[in-house]
């Protein structure tokens, strides 16, 4: 565990110092330096306006989250217990993750318009299918003396996979909502970029034609810790899942 | 008196896949289990056995045949009252012991205080009360298989259907479990199917044994044990006992080798 807290603090020096180095070479002007960005943010947090854009991204990241989630347990879990349906559409849905969701986006707007709901829909988007392919695939490799000894001891089928196959999948679950609800959030801030009012990604557009770099790294400072959040969070609830298997 | 459990003319043939044939795996055979029997069915591995008791559970459709419970026909679902003891180990790996127990109980809405005590009752019979609180993983595979029986037995079925029960317990634990299964029947009253490839087995805990040839799988031989209700593992000291697994064993033996592909005159 300290060794872990020396490797960071150590990586956390390297990034600092390539920075620095960075920053001299290219001028201020072009990438500010660490002190320069780091007021920068203190200023914009401490600013109300500015916290009204984090939370329009928070909100419109945690219905996104919930959508990908919700929707892609229940994709998956058809998908991991019907065969037939898995082999007509995982295809499909294995080509839709490899596609750049952008080229969707104008659908997606004229469906829902400008506004929360586009952005939502396109964060969820991102999510869906590897929330639903980790969970398919996980239910699929369990041994089948589970659902067989669900179904002996009374269970029906609903009950057979909320009560078994889904608790006996879950740390492969967990491994795809880690996948699936990063994604998640680079959906939201594509989306907020590309089209929405308010929330962090349009503050970043609005600051890249000014040329105000510090406040573009800022907002991208503040996108890496949520990452490294939700990663962190949701990499601990899967070890704890499977410790004691 | 009308049979517990009946098969007639109950066969299975696994369809092919792929390049493999298809498999032949079981009968046709006819089966009556009398109410509150205690019965053991031995037969060469592979000779279809759990097919056999997955299909009298409901869990597997017969290529032909009938199956019937309690007078009423087995289709597609194991009904109520028939409790199943799986050959593999069928503990759920994210709930603890007594969780584990208690999951079938759980589901048929007694009052959580019924439930618990149940429970308790059953870790204690299995020997498990240092475990209550333990995960599968922390198991030892025969505890883990004694969680199985028990989360089986706290239902208390009419009928227990056990596939290999005891495989994967040491010899002297196999001889404990033995009796307290026999306890238990006694107690409960309840119907036992024991499928094992054990002939000690059958031939120490029950009233018939019936016999299967090599694969596929038919009825070639039913023996009365003859032993009194009360009964242990005190018998396997017993002159009647030696003779008993002598006799199956002259059965048994041509359909073993059959079974490993060996001469019928091989040594
Ligand atoms: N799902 C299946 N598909 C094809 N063959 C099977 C299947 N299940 C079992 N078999 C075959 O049927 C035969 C009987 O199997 P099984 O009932 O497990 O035997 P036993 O329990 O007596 O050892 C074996 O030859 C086995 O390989
Ligand atoms: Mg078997």
């Amino acid at each position: 565990m300290r060794q872990v807290l020396v490797d960071r603090l150590a990586l956390a020096a390297v990034a600092l110092t390539l920075w620095v180095a960075l920053e001299l070479r290219l001028g201020p002007d072009i990438l500010p330096g660490p002190l320069e960005t780091g007021l920068r943010l203190l200023g914009l947090l401490a600013d109300p306006a500015f916290q009204d854009e984090i939370a329009s991204t928070l909100g419109a990241f945690a219905l996104a989250a919930l959508l990908a989630a919700s929707l892609g347990l229940m994709l998956g879990a058809a998908l991991g217990t019907l065969p037939r349906t898995s082999d007509l559409l995982e295809p499909f849905l294995v080509g839709f993750y490899a596609l750049p969701k952008v080229t969707l986006y104008p659908t997606v707007l004229l469906l829902l318009g400008v506004g929360l709901d586009a952005k939502v829909a396109f964060g969820a988007l991102h999510g869906i299918v590897p929330v639903a392919l980790f969970t398919a695939g996980g239910i699929r490799g369990l041994p089948p003396i589970l659902a067989k000894s669900a179904r002996t001891l009374g269970l029906a089928r609903v009950a057979t996979v909320t009560r078994v196959l889904l608790p006996a999948a879950l740390p492969e679950i967990l491994a795809g909502l880690r996948i699936g609800l990063a994604l998640t959030l680079l959906g939201t801030l594509i989306g907020e970029m590309f089209a929405a009012r308010s929330g962090l990604g349009s503050v970043l557009m609005r600051a890249i034609p000014r040329l105000d770099n510090a406040t573009v790294l800022s907002v991208t400072i503040l996108f890496l810790a949520g990452a490294l959040l939700v990663d962190w969070t949701l990499e601990r609830a899967t070890r704890r899942s499977a410790a004691g298997r | 008196m009308e049979a517990h459990l009946r098969l007639e003319g109950v066969a299975k043939v696994f369809a092919a896949s792929g390049r493999s044939a298809p498999v032949p795996a079981l009968g046709p055979l006819d089966l009556e289990v009398r109410r509150g029997e205690f019965l053991s069915i031995v037969g060469p591995s592979g000779c279809g056995k759990s097919t056999l008791l997955d299909i009298a559970a409901g869990l597997l459709a017969p290529s032909a045949g009938r199956v019937s419970f309690e007078g009423r026909e087995v289709r597609g679902a194991t009904p109520p009252g028939l409790g199943v003891v799986f050959q593999q180990d069928a503990s759920y790996p994210w709930l603890t012991v007594s969780e584990n127990i208690g999951f079938g109980l759980r589901r048929r809405g007694l009052p959580a205080q019924a439930v618990a005590d149940r429970v308790e009752e059953a870790i204690r019979l299995m020997g498990l009360s240092a475990f209550a609180r333990a995960y599968p993983a922390q198991l030892s595979g025969g505890m883990r298989q004694r969680v199985c029986i028990a989360r089986t037995l706290v239902t208390e079925p009419r009928l227990v259907l056990l596939d290999e029960p005891f495989a994967a317990l040491d010899a002297q634990t196999r001889l404990l479990m033995g009796d307290e299964l026999l306890k238990l029947w006694r107690r409960a009253g309840a119907t036992i199917v024991l499928i094992t490839h054990s002939l000690e087995e059958a031939a120490l805990l029950s009233d018939r044994v019936l016999l299967m040839s090599a694969r596929p799988g038919r009825i070639i031989e039913t023996l009365a044990t003859g032993w009194p209700s009360e009964r242990s593992s005190d018998l396997l000291t017993d002159p009647r006992f030696a003779a008993l697994t002598q006799r199956l064993w002259t059965a048994l033996a041509p359909e073993a080798r059959r079974a490993l592909g060996l001469g019928s005159e091989a040594a």
